[in-house]
């Protein structure tokens, strides 16, 4: 291919499309020959092949049909073939299952229950608190109801029996995440394959058993992980800004929405999601990786500037009005669930946290206002037989503590926030809930076995225990990169990052505040999903910043610059 | 679109009917409780079923909620009101309601409370509901059509009844056995006579003696019926090793032939059935 050993820079350059003569000086201590490097000409192949070049928008329609096509049948075989795999239920699942009319057909005892996946439930007719949160019959809603209510309606025509089979609410998963897939392919910028990668990489991540065996389980967490997925896709519609605006930023609203109905604490992502939407959509030519015209500051009058003024306001108008109705749905919605579910991530928050992990826990008691008797009840859950529920001052624990309470504790004690971050993150790279089977019974396979057929996330996680530090390290990068795209190439892709990381980190915090160390393996799931996200967009965010394309030819540059002065309409001004 | 969705899933759930009333429980009335949950629930208020019909659950009392707790308005939560139900509702009460005599062992018998609904109790109901489960080994309620009121005393005790099942080897029985219900094959009964073991149980005669009395009060006798033998058994667990008196068939097998297995106890009747169709037995 090359005739000389630095012949491949300029041809590199010259498939930018603008033929641009560069300055190529011949190594001092330069190989002798003319036979290019193996490995560099594999990385040149790469990056020509799966480089973003231009950072151009638009949807590539036929790739990404056959990409999610590809992906939703990846995740279908892999859950269903040669046997079923799933997430064995804990117990969590019937408070939110049972709401569809349907009862679990499983062994009765619990540690026989949790051995294996039990995917049927049969039509059952639930009554009074039978149904709903566990013993309080508090309805429990999630987004999730909205797919296994497509689960159930599937199941019949499967053959799975009659009521609801999980295997076919995985069905229904799988062509969701296809259709997102498909999605992320049509909003992401750049050459086609470039899509493709990062969309293969974040079927990768979604395929690890830790998160894809969510599929067929009575939990709510694949909801979690798909709308987190469609609010990533959202976003970057609404930023490429193609479209109406108000429709990419209807979208928005609705994967939001979607994502904070699956589980509550996915609410903690909100702040950032607000920004997000009030980050006004790129400016069309900018976002497609050039540079942005500099406009010299002009002199206007007092009135052109109020006008201008204005229109920054009337821009921010329509996010703005979304973000309240985002605010006002999630505060209903954390209003309407369980009342139970508050009390014991309270209890937990002080009985399974605060407390057995204070040097002073008397002294954590007085500050909370609590009765010195409650120190039997560290370390205990509110099901244990020590539990504080039998304190007969238990109606003080109810009184006198809340989500601010715990909130003005640590911001009173920040140095216990350290020790509980540690623990939090340790939890993080544990994603493998090794007390919940992940196998039917009857299929070689023995109790609690877990199935890693695909551990990419479940592997770097691990490694990654050995110094947490670098893991938070990835992130704290993926952050600056993302601000490095955002800013420099503008390019939406950045923009995500920075939500992504963000977005984790609030709920990280949001996990361990409230309710902390009990369960925290599984409260941490989507946290981890969204740092194992951070894998692909580090390759999209390495790969703009290493483009060329972002280097506008002069010629280029000048001819906009002469167009913008002439008062034509530029995109790149916004309202 | 999703959002119509997710409306119109959420108005298809099908959270629960709200069944009957649970402030004025009955005592004597079946349900059909089929999950762990309803079974764990704090209130059940699922429309009884005929006792002869396949069911679940018995209420063998209703009691009513002590103070403190009962003057609390709102409703305690499911963990404080199950452990006062276990304080109100005792396996005396529930022998009581059974007919149990001090000789009658029971197996399977699974005891869970019930309380007012949190409107109920806002109304003012401190009412406690009391019920029994016959479950099998691993603890899981079973469906039975039997009327457990004065169930021990009656022709169809057998599926509540404690029996033994002993391993045959060599020629001999072994010293203990697996507990089964009597409706189940067994080679022993037991007469709820449990001693420790000392010096003077060392042998099989003197068990046989020591069990001797319990074994006629349980049978109602003054002497042996023909055909009915002590069969003592000796449990042990940790280093703890205790004589369980029991009863049973002493027809005497052909050489080498293992002993029959029986179905069905030895108890007699001692009052009419209250109702319900029996199935076993």
């Amino acid at each position: 291919m090359a005739e000389h050993g630095f012949g491949n820079a300029t041809q590199l350059r010259e498939r930018g499309g603008k033929a641009q003569k560069a300055f190529t000086p011949a190594p001092v201590r330069g190989r002798k020959g003319t036979k290019a490097r193996p490995l560099g000409s594999l990385g040149r192949y790469l990056a020509r092949t799966f480089g973003p070049g231009a950072l151009t928008l638009g949807p590539v329609h036929g790739a990404a049909m056959i990409s999610g096509l590809v992906a939703a049948a990846l995740m279908v075989v892999r859950l269903l073939v040669p046997e079923p795999v799933g997430m064995g239920d804990q117990g969590e699942g019937h408070g939110l299952v049972c709401s569809l009319g349907v009862m679990n057909q499983r062994p009765w005892d619990y540690t026989e229950f949790t051995k294996y996946i039990h995917p049927a439930w049969v039509p059952h007719q639930f009554y009074g608190e039978g149904c709903g949160a566990n013993g309080t019959g508090e309805p429990n809603y999630s987004s999730q109801l909205l797919l296994l209510w497509l689960g159930k309606l599937l199941t019949p025509l499967t053959g799975w029996g009659p009521g609801l089979d999980t295997r076919a609410v995985g069905l229904v998963c799988c062509v969701v995440f296809g259709l997102l897939i498909a999605a992320l392919i049509n909003v992401l910028p750049g050459r086609t394959w470039f899509r493709i990668l990062i969309a293969a990489l974040f079927t990768g991540v979604m395929a690890d058993g830790v998160f894809a065996d969510f599929f067929i389980s009575p939990y709510s967490e694949p909801a979690a992980f798909l709308g987190i997925l469609g609010v990533s896709v959202a976003l970057l519609h609404y930023w490429n800004g193609n479209g109406p605006r108000w429709l990419a930023l209807l979208l928005v609203v609705l994967a939001t929405v979607f994502t904070v109905a699956a589980k509550t604490q996915t609410a903690a992502w909100l702040p950032v999601i607000a920004l997000a939407m009030l980050w006004v959509p790129l400016p069309r030519r900018a976002a497609d990786g050039e540079a942005a015209v500099v406009e010299p500051p002009t002199e206007g009058t007092p009135a052109q500037d109020a006008v201008r003024r204005g229109n920054r306001w009337r821009a921010l108008l329509l996010p703005a009005t979304a973000v309240l109705l985002i605010v006002a749905f999630s505060v209903a919605f954390i209003n309407a669930q369980p009342k139970r579910f508050a009390e014991v991530n309270l209890y937990n928050a002080v009985f399974v946290e605060l407390l057995p992990y204070s040097p002073t826990p008397e002294a954590d008691l007085e500050w909370l206002g609590l009765d010195p008797s409650f120190i039997n009840s560290m370390d205990t859950t509110v099901a244990s037989t020590r539990s504080a529920v039998y304190n007969p001052l238990y109606p003080q624990f109810q009184e006198k503590i809340s989500l601010g309470t715990i909130a003005g504790f640590y911001a009173t004690h920040p140095e216990r926030l350290i020790t509980m971050g540690e623990r939090g993150v340790t939890a993080m790279l544990t994603p493998e809930l090794g007390y919940v089977g992940s196998y039917l019974e009857g299929f070689e396979h023995g109790p609690y076995d877990k199935e890693r057929r695909f551990p990419v996330v479940l592997g770097l996680f691990s490694a990654a225990k050995a110094a947490p530090v670098a893991f938070v390290g990835m992130q704290l990068v993926t952050l600056l990169l993302g601000l490095a795209v955002a800013f420099r190439k503008r390019s939406a892709v950045g923009r995500l990052a920075v939500v992504i990381v963000l977005g984790g980190w609030f709920q990280f915090w949001a996990v361990m505040l409230n309710g902390g160390q009990a369960e925290i393996y599984k409260q941490m799931i989507i946290v981890g999903f969204m740092a194992a996200l951070c894998g692909p967009l580090l390759v999209a965010l390495i790969s703009i910043l290493a483009s060329e394309p972002g280097k506008v030819p002069e010629r280029k540059r000048r001819g906009r610059r002469a167009k913008a002065q002439q008062g034509s309409a530029d995109p790149a001004i916004v309202g | 679109m999703a959002a119509v969705m997710l409306t119109a899933v959420l108005s298809a759930c099908d959270q629960g009917k709200p069944g009957v009333d649970t402030a004025n429980p009955e005592t004597g009335l079946c349900h059909a409780v089929v999950t762990p949950e309803e079974f764990d629930a704090s209130s059940e208020p699922s429309p009884p079923v005929p006792c002869a019909e396949p069911h679940t659950t018995q209420t063998f009392q209703v009691t009513t909620m002590p103070e403190p707790l009962a003057k609390q308005e709102a409703r305690p939560n499911q963990q404080q009101l199950k452990a006062a139900g276990k304080r109100l509702c005792t396996s005396e009460d529930l022998r009581a309601y059974l007919s149990a005599s001090s000789r009658d062992g029971t197996i399977g018998l699974a005891i869970t409370s019930y309380f007012p609904d949190r409107d109920a109790w806002a109304a003012g109901s401190r009412a406690v509901r009391c019920d029994v489960a016959v479950t099998d080994h691993h603890g899981t309620p079973q469906e039975i059509g039997l009327d457990l009121k004065d169930a021990l005393a009656g022709p169809h005790s057998a599926a509540v009844r404690l029996c033994y099942r002993q391993e045959y080897k060599d020629g001999i029985l072994s010293d203990d056995g697996t507990d089964v219900p009597c409706s189940e094959p067994h080679t022993a009964e037991d007469i709820s006579a449990w001693i420790a073991q000392d010096a003077s149980l060392a042998t099989s005669a003197g068990r046989e003696a020591r069990c001797l009395p319990y074994a006629l009060e349980f049978l109602g006798t003054e002497k042996l019926p023909a055909g009915v033998g002590v069969q003592p058994i000796i449990r042990t667990v940790g280093t703890a090793r205790t004589v369980r008196c029991a009863v049973a068939s002493a027809r005497q097998p052909a050489p080498g032939e293992a002993p029959e297995l029986v179905t069905g106890t030895l108890a007699p009747q001692r009052v009419a059935v209250t109702g319900g169709a029996g199935k076993n037995g």
